[in-house]
C-alpha cells in the first residue's frame, strides 16, 4: 500500500506551521503560527491517543450568512462554495487509517451547527473502516445542504458541544470549532458581550473586560471535562467582514482569550470595552489540571484545509518541514512515511532514483499528496517534490505505543514497561538504531524517574516503590528522536495514571529470572520462580499466558537476525491445562518455565510474562514481567580454526590446481611449418672473439648457405613435445613446467655425451643471454641454435688460440635466406658470450683427467636430485629445484645423469 | 596480430568486484546471521577464481601457440596480479565468517 490516509486526528481546525515549537510557513499563503498554548494542546491530545480507547471528537460548524454570497449587499461570502464541507469530509475520512493503526481504539464523531442557535448535524456515530466513507459523505451533503442563518452564538453552540461530550467515558475528546463570524448573538450587537459572563465567568458587560482569572463559565467547564477546543476562525479581511460590521475585527478577536484563556489586550473602539481579556483560571502548565484549546485564524478556505491537514500530522507524530525552493527533501532512515502538503494541481513526487512515485493526477486528497510510506530505510535519500507552488513536508517516524499490563502495588518494587512498535496490529518492533538519537525520558507523579530503552523500542521504567498512602501514580514519558536531517523529530509523549494495589489480598509472583543462557539449538533455559499466596483472604490463583518474545537483540555483526520467532517453544511446569496454579494462603509453590529453540543465536532475549492475579473474592488485576533470557550459539573453536585453514589452503590448491593442469600446453617444444636444419663448421678465436666458417669468413655465400640446410629427417607432432632430440648429434631439448603455474616453463639443453654444447640462439639481443630466457622459451625450436664442442675445447683453445665446432641451426624462415640465418647467429655477441662461458665452466684438460668426480664420491650416498646444467650460460643453474621435469629423457642423456657426471666436471670421463 | 583477450581482467574484475559486494551483505544487513552461501560465493570469486583468471592471463600471454599471433597487454596482467592480491584480504574474511558459521554444533 503505497499511500495511506494519514493519521490520527480528524479533529479541528486550520492550525498553522508551528510544530515542535517552530514557526513553519505551510505556503505562500498558509495560515498564522499556532502560539505556545495552542501547540501544547497538540501536543496533549497526541499523548493522549498513545495510550487511549476512545476519542470523540464533535464537529460544530457555523452555518451563519456571511459564509455564503449575497448578492444584495454583493458580498462574495467568505466560503461560497462550501469547501468546509469537503474539508469536514475528508478529515473523517482520514480518521478511519487511524483505526488501522490503533484498532483497539474507538473513535465516535457527531455534530452540530450554530448561528442564532445551534441544530444538529449529526448525532454520535462509530467510525469504522469500511463507513468512514458514507459518514463523511453524511458530513458533506447535511453542510451543503444546511440553510444559512443570522448571527453566530457562540455560547449556543459551546453549550451544545459541552452537552454532548461531559457525559462521554472517551479518555480523549475535542471540539472542532469553525467559524467565519465574531461573537454575535442579539442585537445591538454591544449586547453580545454579555455572553462572555456565561463563556468566561462574571465580569464581562458591554462595558468593561475582566482580567481576573475564573473557574466559572463555560469554557472553564469544557476544559474540566478534558475537552479539547480547537478553533478556527476563517477571517478573510478582519476589519469589515462579508456582513459589513464595522467592529467584525473587535468581535472576532474574543475568540482567541476565549479558546486560550488568554490573548493580546483588546482596543477600545466605537465605545467598546478594551482591556486584556480572561476566559479561565489561567494557571500554569505545571499546575494546570485541565485540558486546554488552540486558536487559528485562516484567512482563506484553503488554509483550512492545511490546518486541518497539520493538525492531524502533529497528533500522528509528524514534523513539518518546509520544502526547498528546488522541491528536494530528506529521508532519513527511521523515517517510514511522508506526505506533502500544497496548494499545488499538478504536481510529482520523484524519488531518489529519479522514478516517479506519486502523482496527482488521481489524487483525492485535499491540499495533500497523501502519505507515502517508504521501505526501511538504510542511508539517507533526497527525494523531490516537482510542482509550482510551496510545499511543506511532514515526516513520521511511524511508531507506536504498545503498553504491557503492569499492575503497581503500595509497599513493592514496581515497575512500568511498554513497547514503541511500527504497528500495533501485527506488534512488530520498533528499529530505534535507525535513529541517529532515542532517548526516553519518564516522570512518576511529576519527579523524574529513570526509564531505558532498547534499539527495539522496549521501554522500562526502573523499579519505583510509590508514595506511602498513595492512591494513585501519574506516569509520563517522551521518546525523542533525531535523524540526520530532522533534528527535531516531534517527540513521541504519552501519559498515564495507575491506580496502587494493595497486595495483602492477592497472591504474588517472585521475580522471574534465568539463571543460565539458552545453549545450542538442543539446550534449555528454565526459568524458576516462586507464585506466594495472599496474605489475608485465603486462597489465591495466578494464570499465566504464554510469554511473548518481544525483541530477539540477535548479534547482527555477521549478518542481519536469523527468524526464530516461530521456533521457540515454551512450556510451563506445575500449571494446569488453563495455565493457571492456586495456591493457599500461606504457602508458596515453585514454577519452571522451559525455553527452548532450534536456530541457535548470540543474542538477549526479552520477553514478557503476563499473568492475571486473582484473590479467593474474585479480584483480579493484570501484571506483568520483562525478562531478559541470553541464548548463545555452541560453537567450537577447533573446528572454526580446521575450516579457516582448510579454506586457506584451498584458496591456493584450487587455483593451483587448475593453473596446473592450464599451463601444462606452455612446457612443450613446438615444430614450425617447413622447419630446415643447417650445420655449419666454424672456427672461434677466443681472444678476438671472431667466429670464421669453413672459408674463413663470417659471413656465407647464399649458394653454400642453402646446402648446408636440409628438412628435418622426421615429422615433428602438431602438439608440440616433451622433449626433442637431434637425432645428428644427440643434443636434447627437455621442457620443464614450473612448479608455481605462474612461471614460464624452463628449457634445458643438454649436449650429447662426451661434448660440450650450447645454445647460442639467433637472438642478437644482450638481454637475453641465458637459454631460459632467450626465445626458446616459446618453445619454438624455430628459435634454436647451438654449438657442439669436443670436450677438450678449451685446451685446444689455449695451445692453437683457436676452437674448432659444430653450430646447429634451425629456421623456419621461407625467404631462403640461409646465409642471413647462419650470419645472424655467428655475428650476434650472443654466440661468444655463450661459448666463452662454456669454455670457462670447462677448463680443459687439467680438470678433466681428474676424472668423474660422480664416481669418487661415498657409495650408498643419495645423489641431490637437483639437475645442473653444464651447459648453461653464465653460473651452473640448478633448475628442478624449482622445476618438475615434463618427462623423462632417455636413459642415456638424462639431466639427471648429467647432472651426477657433472657435479664437478660432468665429462671430464670422456 | 590481435590483442590479447581482455576477458580475464574483465571478469576479474567483476569478480572481485562481486566479491566485495557479498562480503558487504552481512555488514549491511542484507543476509541474516546463519547464512554462509553468500560467503562461500564471495570466496570462491575472490582468491579462487582470481588466481585461476591471472594464471589464465598469464599463461594465455605467453601461450607459444599465442605469441606469436598476440599483440601482448600486460597491463591485464598486472591488473589481475593487483585484484589476485586484494581478493586474498577478501577471501579471508569470507572465509573467517564461513568458519565462524560452520563452527556452530548443535
Amino acid at each position: 500500500m503505497k499511500k495511506i490516509l494519514s493519521v490520527i486526528m480528524g479533529i479541528s481546525f486550520a492550525f498553522a506551521g508551528l510544530i515542535n515549537g517552530q514557526n513553519v510557513a505551510l505556503a505562500a499563503d498558509g495560515p498564522a503560527a499556532l502560539s505556545p498554548y495552542g501547540d501544547s494542546t497538540m501536543q496533549d491530545l497526541a499523548s493522549c491517543l498513545r495510550t487511549a480507547n476512545k476519542l470523540d471528537v464533535f464537529y460544530l460548524i457555523d452555518n451563519s450568512k456571511s459564509l455564503g454570497a449575497d448578492p444584495k449587499s454583493g458580498s462574495p461570502g467568505t466560503d461560497p462554495s462550501f469547501l468546509r464541507a469537503d474539508i469536514v469530509a475528508q478529515d473523517i475520512k482520514r480518521w478511519s487509517d487511524i483505526l488501522k493503526i490503533q484498532p483497539k481504539l474507538q473513535i465516535s464523531v457527531a455534530g452540530a451547527f450554530f448561528a442564532g442557535s445551534s441544530s444538529p448535524l449529526t448525532s454520535w456515530t462509530d467510525l469504522t473502516a469500511t463507513n468512514a466513507g458514507s459518514v463523511a459523505s453524511s458530513f458533506k451533503q447535511k453542510i451543503k445542504a444546511k440553510a444559512l442563518d443570522y448571527y453566530t452564538n457562540w455560547t449556543a453552540g459551546l453549550q451544545e458541544a459541552y452537552s454532548q461530550l461531559q457525559g462521554s467515558s472517551a479518555d480523549c475528546k475535542a471540539v472542532v470549532w469553525f467559524t467565519d463570524g465574531g461573537l454575535w448573538s442579539q442585537d445591538p450587537r454591544v449586547k453580545s458581550l454579555n455572553d462572555l459572563s456565561t463563556l468566561c465567568g462574571p465580569g464581562t458587560s458591554p462595558s468593561s473586560i475582566s482580567s481576573s482569572p475564573s473557574a466559572d463559565g463555560l469554557m472553564a467547564k469544557i476544559r474540566k471535562s478534558k475537552i479539547n477546543v480547537f478553533g478556527i476562525m476563517l477571517s478573510p479581511n478582519a476589519d469589515s467582514s462579508a456582513t459589513g460590521e464595522k467592529n467584525e475585527g473587535y468581535y472576532k478577536s474574543l475568540m482567541l482569550p476565549v479558546i486560550e484563556e488568554t490573548g493580546p489586550k483588546l482596543q477600545s473602539v466605537n465605545g467598546l470595552p478594551g482591556g486584556k481579556l480572561v476566559c479561565g483560571e489561567l494557571a500554569s502548565s505545571e499546575n494546570r489540571t485541565y485540558s486546554t484549546g488552540a486558536f487559528l485564524k485562516a484567512v482563506s478556505a484553503a488554509q483550512i484545509a492545511y490546518s486541518f491537514l497539520l493538525l492531524n500530522s502533529k497528533v500522528a507524530g509528524g514534523t513539518a518541514q518546509q520544502g526547498s525552493t528546488t522541491g528536494k527533501f530528506w529521508l532519513d532512515p527511521g523515517i517510514r512515511s511522508f506526505e506533502v502538503l500544497t496548494s499545488a494541481k499538478n504536481w510529482q513526487i520523484i524519488d531518489a532514483t529519479g522514478k516517479v512515485q506519486s502523482t496527482s493526477e488521481g489524487s483525492q486528497y485535499l491540499g495533500t499528496t497523501g502519505r507515502v510510506e517508504i521501505p526501511r530505510l538504510t542511508k539517507s535519500q533526497a527525494w523531490t517534490f516537482k510542482s509550482d507552488s510551496p510545499f511543506t513536508v511532514i515526516v513520521y517516524p511511524e511508531l507506536y505505543l504498545s503498553l504491557h499490563d503492569n499492575a503497581v502495588f503500595s509497599g513493592r518494587k514496581n515497575s512500568i514497561s511498554g513497547q514503541f512498535v511500527s504497528n500495533l496490529s501485527t506488534g512488530v518492533p520498533a528499529t530505534l538504531s535507525d535513529f541517529t538519537k532515542a532517548n526516553i525520558s519518564a516522570w512518576v507523579n511529576g519527579k523524574p524517574a529513570k526509564a531505558s530503552i532498547t534499539p527495539s523500542g522496549v521501554f522500562q521504567l526502573d523499579p519505583f516503590t510509590p508514595e506511602a498512602g498513595a492512591q494513585s501514580l501519574a506516569i509520563k514519558a517522551t521518546l525523542s528522536l533525531q535523524t540526520e536531517h530532522h533534528p527535531d523529530l516531534a517527540p513521541l509523549n504519552f501519559a498515564l495514571t495507575k491506580p496502587v494495589l494493595q497486595p495483602q489480598s492477592l497472591p504474588m509472583v517472585s521475580k522471574i529470572i534465568f539463571r543460565k543462557p539458552l545453549v545450542g539449538s538442543k539446550g534449555r533455559a528454565i526459568a524458576k520462580f516462586l507464585v506466594s499466596a495472599p496474605n489475608t483472604g485465603g486462597q489465591g490463583v495466578v494464570c499465566f499466558a504464554q510469554p511473548k518474545v518481544l525483541a530477539d537483540n540477535q548479534d547482527q555483526s555477521s549478518g542481519g537476525a536469523t527468524p526464530r520467532s516461530k521456533h521457540w517453544k515454551i512450556n510451563f511446569k506445575s500449571l494446569d491445562k488453563r495455565g493457571c496454579i492456586a495456591v493457599t494462603e500461606g504457602s508458596t509453590k515453585n514454577l519452571a518455565s522451559v525455553f527452548t529453540n532450534d536456530i541457535q543465536a548470540d543474542s538477549s532475549v526479552q520477553l514478557l510474562f503476563d499473568y492475571s492475579l486473582a484473590s479467593g473474592d474474585g479480584f483480579q488485576v493484570s501484571d506483568s514481567q520483562n525478562v531478559i533470557l541470553n541464548t548463545k550459539r555452541n560453537t567450537q573453536g577447533g573446528l572454526f580454526w580446521l575450516w579457516f585453514i582448510g579454506l586457506s589452503i584451498l584458496s591456493i590448491l584450487i587455483p593451483y590446481s587448475v593453473l596446473y593442469i592450464i599451463s601444462s600446453p606452455a612446457a612443450r617444444i613446438y615444430s614450425s611449418a617447413g622447419l630446415d636444419r643447417g650445420v655449419a663448421k666454424f672456427t672461434y678465436y677466443p681472444d678476438s672473439k671472431y667466429v670464421a666458417n669453413s672459408s674463413g669468413s663470417s659471413s656465407f655465400d647464399p649458394i653454400e648457405a642453402s646446402k648446408l640446410f636440409s628438412q628435418l629427417s622426421r615429422s615433428l607432432p602438431i602438439q608440440g613435445m616433451a622433449s626433442f632430440t637431434d637425432d645428428d648429434t644427440g643434443a636434447r631439448i627437455v621442457a620443464y613446467r614450473a612448479k608455481w603455474p605462474l612461471n614460464p616453463p624452463k628449457f634445458v639443453f643438454i649436449p650429447p655425451l662426451g661434448k660440450l654444447g650450447v645454445p647460442v640462439g639467433k637472438n642478437s639481443d644482450s638481454t637475453k643471454i641465458t637459454f631460459e630466457n632467450s626465445r626458446l622459451t616459446d618453445g619454438q625450436l624455430s628459435n634454436l641454435a647451438f654449438v657442439i664442442l669436443e670436450n677438450d675445447a678449451q685446451t685446444k683453445a689455449k695451445a692453437n688460440g683457436q676452437i674448432a665446432g659444430e653450430l646447429v641451426v634451425f629456421n623456419a624462415d621461407q625467404s631462403g635466406d640461409y646465409a642471413g640465418a647462419l650470419a645472424n647467429v655467428m655475428s650476434g655477441g650472443f654466440f661468444a658470450q655463450n661459448v666463452d662461458s662454456l669454455l670457462a665452466a670447462h677448463p680443459g684438460s687439467s680438470g678433466a683427467t681428474k676424472g668423474n668426480v660422480a664416481a669418487n664420491k661415498p657409495k650408498g650416498k643419495k645423489q641431490p636430485k637437483s639437475k645442473i646444467l653444464a651447459t648453461q650460460q653464465g653460473p651452473i643453474e640448478k633448475v628442478t629445484k624449482d622445476y618438475d621435469e615434463y618427462s623423462t629423457p632417455s636413459s642415456s642423456s638424462s639431466p639427471g645423469q648429467n647432472q651426477n657426471s657433472a657435479s664437478a666436471d660432468p665429462y671430464s670421463d670422456i | 596480430m590481435r590483442p590479447a583477450k581482455s576477458w580475464p581482467v574483465v571478469l576479474g574484475l567483476i569478480s572481485v568486484t562481486s566479491s566485495i559486494l557479498l562480503a558487504a551483505l552481512p555488514l549491511m544487513r542484507l543476509v541474516t546471521n546463519t547464512n554462509y552461501a553468500t560467503s562461500f560465493a564471495g570466496w570462491f570469486l575472490g582468491p579462487v577464481l582470481l588466481f585461476t583468471l591471472y594464471g589464465i592471463d598469464t599463461n594465455m600471454q605467453q601461450s607459444p601457440k599465442n605469441r606469436a599471433y598476440l599483440i601482448a597487454k600486460p597491463g591485464y596482467t598486472t591488473t589481475l596480479r593487483l585484484l589476485a592480491y586484494l581478493s586474498i584480504a577478501v577471501g579471508l574474511a569470507h572465509a573467517w565468517r564461513i568458519s565462524s558459521l560452520l563452527s556452530v554444533v548443535s
